[in-house]
């Protein structure tokens, strides 16, 4: 019904130099005993860091699916920070998180990275 | 004759003694800068920097040691010039040019000079200097400033970087970006800082000694100020939406007539069972029951009923956020407890309104505490915004924690900038030694097939310092200027003859002497070849004449520094026996 952000959005390495998987960590709690939200992570469209799932091709935003409870829970999503077409090089780049609970209300969250030579 | 040739003799003799013995710098006995008695292969310079000035015309071709009294506090001094051979250089106090013109420092490095902690003294070596040349000499201290001077401006610089922070919208930074807000963040400091205080080197806001390590802090330091402010924002932008949504989903409850009746009901219980109910859920119904103007308060965080203190949007101050936050929580806590309430009072076994027939009651009401229904909704809300402002407090304490800590980084030092004067020129007196030397050696006239001794003046055509090695100032050929001297000299030795009963055909020019007009090289810093015309006196060739006449012979010579000679005890290696 609600989500709570217990503890705010983390990176793991940080910094880091790239390419790198990275993680990406966040405590939330819910008002529900169980709700299940949708987390969706941005990169600013125009610099030269994008995401890379898997074999997918690069990318400027991925969404992960959670279930959150009454319990403070340590939510966990991994990707790839790559350099691919864009402005930079980037000494600071920034993630923007945005979390839609199960009632459709956003509540938004950034961690910024810092690149490494 | 005689007489004036013992003349010239004793003027030699003067005008060698005042070349040896010429000026020099007089240092008080207390002074720290003065020179020791031996050589330390370095011209000794004083310098008194309040004053502006040295303690006498700067020697050239050879590399100057100047000491000065260090200025209090300074951990490193540094000295660069400038030169102009017509006029002295115009400089400001802060070694600038007039109108605060850059001007040509030499050398492009500054020269750093070591300081003395015992004598509290600094000595900089300065590369050879031209002749002939006036100098300006800008001397830059640095040195740390005291702890209470440190504690007094951190303040200043927090508000500079917090004003200077505040206005970047998005955490994005690109090495130039990154570079350029050092570079404003450097000059906004420097900005609140006198002229005679900077930026300490080598720490995180100098802008002039960038390094990977000093970087990487720089945008660590940064980022720490950057995420918090950066996800305020972020949490803000919602906040309006939420706030508004909020509001919306409140006056939806409080408008809907079930929701009335029931309000109603317990707001003027008719029994005990229902005044308990009420005063259960009492945060519940007070939410139902606000005007709409304390809606609008509520939803904005702000006490329902004074509306007092600043709205999520406005506030920096950490409690105040956290004052909306608890309020937030309060009114999701209590909007969660109406689905409760509205069982109770309406669902099986539950309490029957007496206004109207509970079935009609329950049937308008279950909707609206539905899991997904407009309670739970607003419940939701409130508790989204909970948790936004919780963020926003989090985030506004720990970006004044960074703040804090950023201005502690910033590292002052404490700079001087003074401006002295000197000249390699100097006056008439002082320069003319420059252009003439003495020597002694040996003269050889083949037509005379005479060999004596003989002491000269050599007069260059610049100014040479013999304290210069040629071999250091260039090639033979670069050095010639260092080399040529035309020469007059007096021979030590008589060149007449007619002794032991022979006839005499030759005088001395003078009583005892001869004159030497030529000129000469020297081959190395102390020995000098040269040749000229010997002037002597003849006996005219015509027998009738018995008159000597003046006659020239031409010469070689090499003679030596009389410097040197100086060494030579017994006064001149001899040559003159009676000195």
């Amino acid at each position: 019904m609600a989500i709570q952000i217990r503890k705010n959005l983390e990176a793991a390495p940080n910094p880091t130099t790239l390419p790198r998987r990275v993680e990406l960590l966040q405590t939330l709690r819910s008002t529900l005993p169980e709700e299940p939200i949708t987390i969706e992570y941005r990169l600013a469209p125009d610099h030269q860091i994008w995401f890379q799932d898997g074999d997918d091709p690069p990318a400027k935003s991925f969404v992960r699916q959670e279930n959150v409870g009454t319990a403070d829970q340590v939510c966990r999503d991994r990707i790839t920070l790559v350099i691919g077409p864009g402005t930079g090089p980037l000494a600071l780049v920034q993630i923007d998180q945005t979390i839609t609970d199960s009632l459709g209300i956003l509540q938004p969250d950034l961690v910024l990275v810092q690149i490494q030579k | 004759m005689a007489e004036s040739g013992a003349f010239l003799q004793r003027a030699f003799f003067y005008a060698v003694a005042a070349l040896l013995f010429g000026p020099f710098v007089l240092y008080g006995q207390a002074d720290p800068c003065a020179p020791p008695a031996n050589d330390t292969g370095f011209a000794e310079v004083g310098v008194n920097l309040g004053a502006g000035t040295v303690s006498g015309v700067l020697p050239f071709d050879v590399p100057i040691r100047f000491c000065s009294v260090a200025p209090a506090g300074a951990k490193r001094v540094t000295l660069q010039y400038v030169a102009d051979p017509k006029n002295p250089p115009q400089v400001d106090l802060d070694c600038k040019g007039p109108g605060g013109a850059a001007l040509a420092w030499q050398p492009a490095k500054p020269i750093d000079g070591r300081i003395d902690r015992t004598t509290g003294t600094f000595r900089v070596v300065v590369p050879r200097l031209d002749a002939q040349n006036y100098y300006a000499f800008c001397f830059m201290s640095d040195g740390e400033v005291s702890q209470e001077e440190a504690d007094a401006f951190r303040p200043v610089a927090r508000e500079v970087l917090d004003l200077n922070l505040a206005t970047i919208r998005v955490g994005n930074l690109t090495l130039d970006q990154r570079d350029a807000l050092r570079k404003k963040l450097h000059d906004a400091l420097l900005a609140t800082l006198g002229a005679d205080r900077a930026i300490a080197p080598g720490t995180m806001f100098d802008t002039d000694h960038p390094s990977d390590d000093l970087n990487d802090r720089f945008v660590g330091r940064i980022s720490q100020v950057l995420l918090p402010q950066l996800r305020r924002n972020a949490s803000l932008q919602t906040y309006s939406t939420l706030q508004f949504d909020l509001a919306q989903a409140l006056r939806g409850l409080q408008g809907n007539p079930a929701v009335g009746r029931l309000t109603a009901a317990l707001g003027a219980p008719s029994d005990p069972n229902l005044a308990t109910l009420a005063n259960a859920f009492r945060g519940a119904l007070g939410a139902l029951e606000m005007s709409s103007d304390a809606t609008g308060r509520a939803a904005q965080g702000l006490d329902p009923a004074t509306g007092d203190g600043e709205t999520l949007d406005a506030t920096l101050d950490p409690g105040v956020a956290g004052a909306i936050a608890a309020r937030y929580d309060a009114l999701a806590q209590a909007l969660a407890g109406l689905p409760e309430l509205v069982q109770r009072a309406t669902g099986p076994g539950g309490i029957e309104l007496p206004a109207e027939p509970a079935e009609d009651s329950a049937a308008a009401l279950r909707p609206l505490v539905a899991p997904a229904g407009p309670a739970a909704r607003a419940s939701a809300l409130a508790a989204t915004l909970s948790s936004i402002a919780t963020n926003v407090q989090a985030s506004l304490a720990a970006r004044a924690a960074a703040l804090d800590q950023l201005a502690s980084d910033v590292a002052l030092r404490a700079v001087g900038a003074q401006v002295v004067d000197a000249s390699s020129t100097g006056g008439f007196e002082t320069f003319q030694n420059y252009y003439v030397s003495a020597d002694a050696g040996l003269v050889a006239a083949p037509e005379l097939e005479e060999v004596v001794s003989y002491i000269g003046v050599n007069l260059y055509l610049r100014p040479v310092n013999k304290n210069a090695p040629l071999r250091q100032l260039g090639s033979f050929r670069q050095t010639l200027g260092r080399r040529f001297a035309f020469t007059l000299g007096l021979t030590v030795q008589s060149l007449a003859d007619g002794e032991n009963g022979t006839v005499q055909t030759r005088q001395d020019l003078f009583a005892s002497q001869s004159l030497l007009i030529g000129a000469g090289l020297r081959i190395t810093d102390m020995i000098r070849v040269g040749g000229g015309a010997l002037v002597f006196k003849e006996d005219d060739p015509s027998p009738l004449i018995t008159k000597f006449g003046t006659a020239v012979s031409y010469y070689f010579t090499v003679s030596f520094d009389l410097n040197v000679a100086r060494a030579f005890k017994g006064g001149l290696g001899g040559l003159f026996p009676g000195q």
